[in-house]
């Protein structure tokens, strides 16, 4: 904040912010603080306005009474905190929020605390054991501990970890050979190389930006409901996310052994091989692992627009209102999620 | 014999590191280079090699000019280079480390296999001898103290037998004793296989210990280039500054 030695007039400046908050701050000389007000204030009433609250740009006016009083202030050569101001405006942000979003005491009728208790009673209660017969594929009658939901979850799940791991995999195959043209510290040699890094960076940026469930519509109208779709959009995805991760890794590394391996006369693919992969590797399979981990749990939410899946089977269960039914897959979900966690962090540890 | 005539090295920020130096090094020499931090003595080595591309002037390695040549890789395997951060894999094994001083000699197929010739491994092992290192094969490179992994980084360097070192400030980030166990070496490669050494250095009491000729640079020129023992008090401080006074490192 650059307050000049020389005083202002106190009643001129609070003059000024009266017409216009902020202008007393600008002559008073805090140049930064004038211009927040000066284009803050109306932005923030505008916003208030938009969302059709009128009641609270009265309350906003305390912030212009407050920039009257601070600039007088600043004039007179003192400072004052913005806490208060800020504050309010925080508050009054919040208020706009809750409207906004039609955030409630929610009204329970007897219909919806029925929901509410079937939904939570399937969650304690989750159908896993149910001992009953039944006929395997070749005719024979057999006596199973297990519900049909668990029967049916469990191999599902076991798809959904599959789908995720090959759609990791085949993000790798082609995020590895391009995270290194991804790689700021590879490419700046030459303008072309420049280039193909920013080429490669906006691929990996779009590809990202896109959220996996979109891939997934897609994948689905052009291959047809079911895992592959998913392992298509998972695969489509990760290269974006994966790619990024590993050039940053590549960006990360240490220069002086690449110049040193450059020295002994080796060409520019031994440079990479001796001096780049060996730093990157612990890298790499720590995100791998960590992509695979979050494509466990996207797989999941793919299932639910047709990516196959358990995340299939629950959408299935959820819209015939069989809670005990999906709470199964859930808690399926969860625990594998979990295990899946813990691992990947154990072993991020140790390969770094 | 290495010849540099009249290199000048402009960085794209404008910095002129180099201002037309010449220099003619025969065969066999240990050449020491002082002089303050920027004064060029970094960028001077790495021009010879051109891991930096000079500006302008030529670099001539016997007959070869190296600044034309169009087979890098066939100068750069007979220059050794040395660093002050020692410049290793850290995550490599020793052994790997050493082995990749012969990757100019080895193609592109055989070294992504890692498939190194017998000789290439008896000669690793070798030079790990000769600095002392032998158990350390196995190991991997950051377990290594300081001055052992500049012993990996001349037994690298040994690998390529080259005919000319550069060392980079070889032992400025390594304590008195270790210093000078270090260039030793560098000594031994000198006067036992007859390698050229051009060493940038701090400390003109190391120069005078170890080289036959001293050259220092200031502002990317040539201010002096003669014998140690010519280097008077008049002298230090027209290359080192009215400021500087001369210490003496053990």
């Amino acid at each position: 904040m650059s307050i000049n030695s020389a005083r202002r007039s106190p009643i001129l400046a609070a003059l000024l912010s009266l017409v216009l908050p902020g202008l007393g701050q600008i002559y008073g000389g805090s140049y930064r603080r004038g211009l927040t007000l000066l284009i803050g204030l109306p932005v923030q009433a505008m916003l208030f306005y938009g969302v059709g609250l009128n009641w609270l740009l009265g309350w906003t006016a305390l912030v212009w009474a407050w920039a009257i009083y601070d600039a007088a202030r600043i004039a007179r050569g003192r400072e004052t905190s913005a806490m208060l101001p800020i504050l309010l405006l925080l508050i009054l942000n919040i208020f706009a929020a809750c409207s906004v979003t039609q955030i409630r005491v929610p009204q329970l009728g007897k219909e919806q605390r029925n929901v509410i208790g079937q939904i939570t009673q399937g969650f304690v209660k989750p159908d896993v054991l149910h001992r009953h017969t039944v006929e395997t594929p070749d005719g024979k009658s057999i006596v199973t501990p297990f519900s049909d939901a668990a029967r049916l979850s469990a191999p599902k799940m076991l798809e959904t970890i599959y789908m995720a791991l090959l759609g990791t995999m085949i993000s790798l195959v082609f995020a590895i050979p391009l995270s290194f043209f991804g790689a700021r510290n590879l490419m700046s040699a030459s303008p072309i190389l420049k280039l193909i890094y920013g080429l490669t960076r906006g691929l990996f940026t779009i590809l990202r930006s896109v959220e996996v469930l979109i891939f997934a519509v897609i994948a689905v109208a052009a291959v047809g409901i079911g895992p592959f779709a998913g392992v298509i959009a998972l695969a489509i995805h990760g290269v974006g996310a994966l790619g990024k991760l590993y050039s940053e890794a590549i960006e990360s590394i240490e220069h002086g052994p690449i110049e040193a391996i450059r020295a002994t006369g080796a060409n520019e693919f031994q440079v990479v091989l001796y001096g780049v992969v060996p730093q990157v590797v612990p890298q790499f399979i720590a995100f791998t692992l960590y992509r695979w981990d979050i494509n466990v749990r996207m797989a999941t939410v793919i299932g639910l627009v047709g990516g196959g899946g358990i995340g299939y089977l629950l959408i299935q269960y959820m819209n015939l209102l069989q809670w005990p039914q999906a709470a199964t897959a859930i808690w399926m979900i969860a625990g594998v999620v979990m295990v899946m966690d813990y691992a990947s962090a154990v072993i991020r540890e140790k390969v770094i | 014999m290495l010849r540099i005539e009249n290199v000048t090295k402009v960085y794209p920020n404008g910095t002129r590191a180099l201002n037309g130096i010449s220099l003619e090094i025969p065969t066999g020499q240990f050449v020491a280079v002082i002089g303050l931090s920027g004064s060029g003595k970094s960028t001077l080595l790495r021009c010879i090699n051109r891991l930096i591309e000079p500006t302008s002037g030529k670099v001539f390695l016997d007959d070869v000019e190296v600044t034309a040549t169009t087979d890098l890789r066939c100068i750069r395997r007979r220059i050794g280079m040395i660093f002050q951060h020692f410049n290793l894999v850290k995550r490599s094994t020793v052994l790997t480390n050493v082995l990749s001083g012969r990757l100019g000699y080895v193609g592109s197929l055989a070294s992504m296999f890692h498939s190194f010739s017998q000789e290439d491994y008896a000669d690793a092992r070798a030079s790990l001898t000769r600095v002392g290192l032998t158990e350390k094969e196995s190991q991997r490179a950051d377990t290594l103290s300081g001055g052992q992994q500049q012993r990996v980084g001349i037994a690298r360097a040994l690998m390529q037998k080259p005919e000319v070192i550069l060392a980079d400030e070889p032992v400025a980030s390594l304590d008195p004793a270790t210093a000078h166990s270090v260039l030793d070496h560098l000594e031994q490669m000198n006067k036992k296989d007859g390698m050229t050494v051009l060493c940038n250095l701090h400390f003109l009491s190391i120069a005078r210990r170890y080289a036959d000729r001293v050259v220092a640079l200031k502002e990317g020129r040539i201010v002096f280039d003669g014998a140690p023992e010519e280097i008077d008090d008049a002298k230090f401080k027209s290359i080192y500054g009215e400021e500087a006074v001369q210490v003496e490192i053990a």
